[in-house]
Parts: structure tokens; C-alpha cells; sequence
């Protein structure tokens, strides 16, 4: 009898030595860096988590180089200085992006719109002293934008009747859902992965649901309260991200691609919850400036996205999807059930 | 006649070893983490300084760069008191005391944020 019970005591003592190896295996690591016009943030969990950093790191920086359009030799810049560029001048990160950001432009009917190049570069939020535009270089700049005049034909990609490109309102979306899929690729088991306000992540933290917090627009180090989630995205847009002030008046740069200027509304942030975190961060730019009232249509075509809206009153609208996944803390803030 | 359940030397050993890795997992795993909170400031990746956080923390750090930022730590929170950079953002942000929140300066690439392995009430904020 006493044979067994130390076999048994052995198979347990054999057991636990392969899980000390099996944890010992799994190693942490961690980096903050800036690029992309803002900071990045990742942590991963995972076998060989720093190589996997390494790597993904030189495909943000890579993404960067490809998609910015300050960046002379990047495929937006070129395409925007020469008109019309072969399918074969082009990365296949850039022709899947324009055919992402083309779709969700047309499922938006224009709400969100890629082809605002010279719209976002005569607002310029981004400059030292940014001032407002004319009205005739504002009519002037829309008169050149509408995702129409994107033309890609499989053969090559044209920027028709003098549209620039500009996909400040993906690109970092597109980025973190790439660096996630790479992450997925190497074996991570667990991630966090922030991009500004995009933020991704992978499996859970140590079993438990990540807390993600949701900014408070009117003091963003803050939260209004946290949604937990696993291997999903985030992405908020928000009037309080990027403004300056003229004359007591606010202009934020979330801009109404029918007026040319900042949306005006009654919101103060969109959040939206997807796995896809490219496609969150366009449904976000475009739930801002759809409204909560005209985002029916664009809201049926992405059934399982969550949204999560907070006004100027204080008050937040969740769709059903975010509103099972979000928990309100802040008492300055009211919940409001929200029917589509 | 041998009594069926008596245990031998080596079961002894085996049992003590057992008990010793069980008694290790435990406390690596299980037992409540460290409610120890650390300040991170880093500028393009590189660590400038880290520092407990505790009430008892006071501290001035200047950071140069293209712009100047002056972070101020006293009673268990962070501000960046003073910067010279355009647009401000970072020291309108105010006072962050709680892990998962973060002060960033982008014109001057620089991030503070606070740290603990403690659960927070976020693991990050989406802003």
C-alpha cells in the first residue's frame, strides 16, 4: 500500500516541478516609446514576450513609415504628391487599409472620411499656434475630398479630382490590430497593448477580465468608470483630445466632413468596443460625427460593436453590447439606458 | 503483519518537498500582492528616474529636452507643475495618484506613469 501512495507522491512532486518549469518559461516584458504622433504603450505575457516586443516594435515604426503623411517617402505621401501610384508601388498594409477605410466611409455615408487631406492640413490642430481657417479655403478644401474620388482599380490606386489622403483616423487602429495579430502569431498568451486612445487586449490578465477605464472628458488622467474585457479592442474619440481656443471658443479636431468644421454636437467622447480595433477606430471618428440620433444605420452593419457615448449634460448612452461589459464609477456622471 | 499505511523515510521526504513548493506557490501566487506604488518617468523609452510613491515622498525633477517639463511628487500623487512646451496638455492634466493613470508630454516625449502590483482600479485608461 505504501508503494502507491509514494508513487503517487512522486507523479504530484513530478507534477508541480513541471508547472514551476512551465511558469518559469513564461516571461513579462514591457515598453513605452513614441511614435506614430503618440505614445505607445505594450506589455506582454507570454513565451519569449521579448523578442515578440522587438518585434512588433519595428512594425509599428515600419506602419509609421508607411501611412503617415508627414513622412516624405511614406505610401500616403507619395500618393499624395503624385496622384496615381501602381498596386505594385504599394504595401499590402495600404491597400488593405484604403479598402477598409473606402468601406467604412461608404457604410458611414462620408461620416468618416479618409479623403480629408487638405481639410486636416489647412486646420493643422498639430501646429504651434493653429488658427482658424477661411471660409473660402475651408469650401475649397472640402470641394477636393469624398471617398468617390478614391478610385482603386487592382491594378493601381488614384487620387482623383485633387483629393489628399489622410488616415489620422485609422491608421492607429490598423497598427494596434496588426501588432495584435503579430502578438497572437507568437505565441502571447496575454496583452496590453495602448496606442494614444486605442488600446488592444489579449487574453486575460493573470485569469482575471482586463479593466479598461474610459476617460473623463472633462479630466482624461481620470475615469468615469471601466469596462472588462478580454481579447477585444477600444478606441475613443474624443473633442477633448486634441482643440485650441479662439476668442473664449473651443475648436476640437474632430471635423464634420460636410461643414469642414469641428462637429458640433452634443457629445464629448465616442468609445467603441470591437475585436477589430482598425474598424473601432473608424466606427469611432465616424459615431462622433454621425450623433447618437443618425448612427442607426452604420450601428446595424456592426451588430457586435459596443458603444458607449458621453454628453455634454454628463450623461452616457451604451448600446446593449457595451453597456453588459461597462461599470460606472464616477457619481459625476449619469447612466441612461439607450434604445437604438 | 505490516500496518498498510505506514509511511516510510522516503515518503517523508517526498511529502516535505511537496509541501515546501506548495508553500512557495503560494506565496508567489496567492497571497495579496504588494500595495507598494512606484512613479515611472521616462522620456523616449528610457527611464529617467523611479521612486516609491508613498506619503512621505517629496521631489522636484526637471526634465530637458526640446521642451522643459518640472514634475512635482508630494503626498502620494504627480503633477508636471511647470512645462514650456506648446500645448500644455501635460500640466492641465494635473495631479495622478493611482495605477494605470499616466501624464504624457508628447512635444517633449515624455511619460510619467504610476505602477503597482497591487490591482488597480484600471489596468489602463483609454483616453
Amino acid at each position: 500500500m505504501h508503494r502507491s501512495l509514494t508513487r503517487f507522491l512522486c507523479m504530484l512532486l513530478v507534477s508541480l516541478l513541471l508547472l514551476g518549469g512551465f511558469t518559469a518559461c513564461t516571461s513579462e516584458a514591457e515598453s513605452s516609446f513614441f511614435a506614430m504622433d503618440t505614445m505607445i504603450s505594450i506589455k506582454v505575457t507570454g513565451k519569449d514576450a521579448s523578442k515578440a516586443l522587438k518585434k512588433v516594435q519595428k512594425q509599428i515604426l515600419l506602419l509609421e513609415n508607411t501611412l503617415s503623411k508627414t513622412i516624405d517617402e511614406s505610401d500616403v505621401s507619395r500618393l499624395n504628391q503624385q496622384g496615381t501610384l501602381s498596386e505594385q508601388a504599394l504595401s499590402e498594409d495600404t491597400k488593405q487599409i484604403l479598402a477598409l477605410a473606402e468601406k467604412i466611409s461608404v457604410q458611414s455615408d462620408g461620416a468618416f472620411d479618409p479623403t480629408l487631406g487638405r481639410l486636416t492640413a489647412l486646420w493643422d490642430f498639430h501646429a504651434e499656434n493653429p488658427k482658424i481657417p477661411k471660409e473660402e479655403e475651408i469650401a475649397k478644401a472640402l470641394s477636393a475630398s469624398g471617398i468617390s474620388h478614391l478610385q482603386m482599380t487592382g491594378d493601381a490606386v488614384s487620387l482623383l479630382h485633387n483629393i489628399q489622403l489622410d488616415l489620422g483616423g485609422i491608421a492607429k487602429g490598423y497598427a494596434a490590430q496588426k501588432v495584435t495579430d503579430t502578438l497572437k502569431e507568437e505565441g502571447i498568451s496575454s496583452a496590453l497593448l495602448s496606442l494614444g486612445g486605442n488600446v488592444c487586449v489579449i487574453g486575460t490578465n493573470q485569469g482575471k477580465l482586463w479593466k479598461v477605464g474610459i476617460a473623463d472628458p472633462e479630466d482624461p488622467v481620470n475615469t468615469i468608470g471601466y469596462v472588462s474585457v478580454q481579447d477585444t479592442s477600444l478606441v475613443t474619440s474624443g473633442s477633448y483630445q486634441r482643440y485650441f481656443e479662439k476668442d473664449g471658443k473651443l475648436y476640437h479636431h474632430l471635423l464634420d466632413p460636410k461643414t469642414g468644421y469641428p462637429v458640433e454636437n452634443d457629445l464629448k467622447s465616442v468609445t467603441v468596443i470591437y475585436p477589430d480595433s482598425a474598424v473601432a477606430d473608424a466606427l469611432s471618428t465616424a459615431f462622433f460625427v454621425l450623433g447618437r440620433e443618425n448612427c442607426q444605420k452604420l450601428s446595424a452593419d456592426y451588430p457586435d460593436a459596443g458603444v458607449l457615448f458621453i454628453t455634454k449634460e454628463n450623461e452616457i448612452f451604451c448600446n446593449q453590447k457595451a453597456g453588459e461589459l461597462f461599470t460606472l464609477t464616477s457619481s459625476a456622471y449619469q447612466l441612461i439606458p439607450w434604445e437604438e | 503483519m505490516k500496518h498498510p499505511f505506514r509511511l516510510r523515510i522516503g515518503d517523508l521526504f517526498v511529502l516535505a518537498g511537496i509541501l515546501l513548493l506548495a508553500g512557495g506557490i503560494f506565496l508567489c501566487y496567492l497571497l495579496p500582492s504588494s500595495a507598494k506604488k512606484n512613479c515611472i518617468i521616462m522620456q523616449d523609452n528610457v527611464i529617467i528616474k523611479e521612486l516609491e510613491l508613498t506619503s512621505h515622498t517629496e521631489e522636484i525633477v526637471t526634465v530637458a529636452g526640446t521642451y522643459e517639463n518640472i514634475i512635482e511628487i508630494q503626498d502620494g500623487k504627480v503633477r508636471i507643475s511647470q512645462a514650456n512646451c506648446p500645448d500644455q496638455t501635460c500640466v492641465s492634466s494635473g495631479w495622478i495618484s493611482k495605477p494605470g493613470q499616466a501624464l504624457i508630454c508628447l512635444p517633449n516625449k515624455l511619460l510619467v506613469k504610476i505602477v503597482s502590483q497591487a490591482e488597480g482600479e484600471v489596468d489602463v485608461i483609454v483616453s
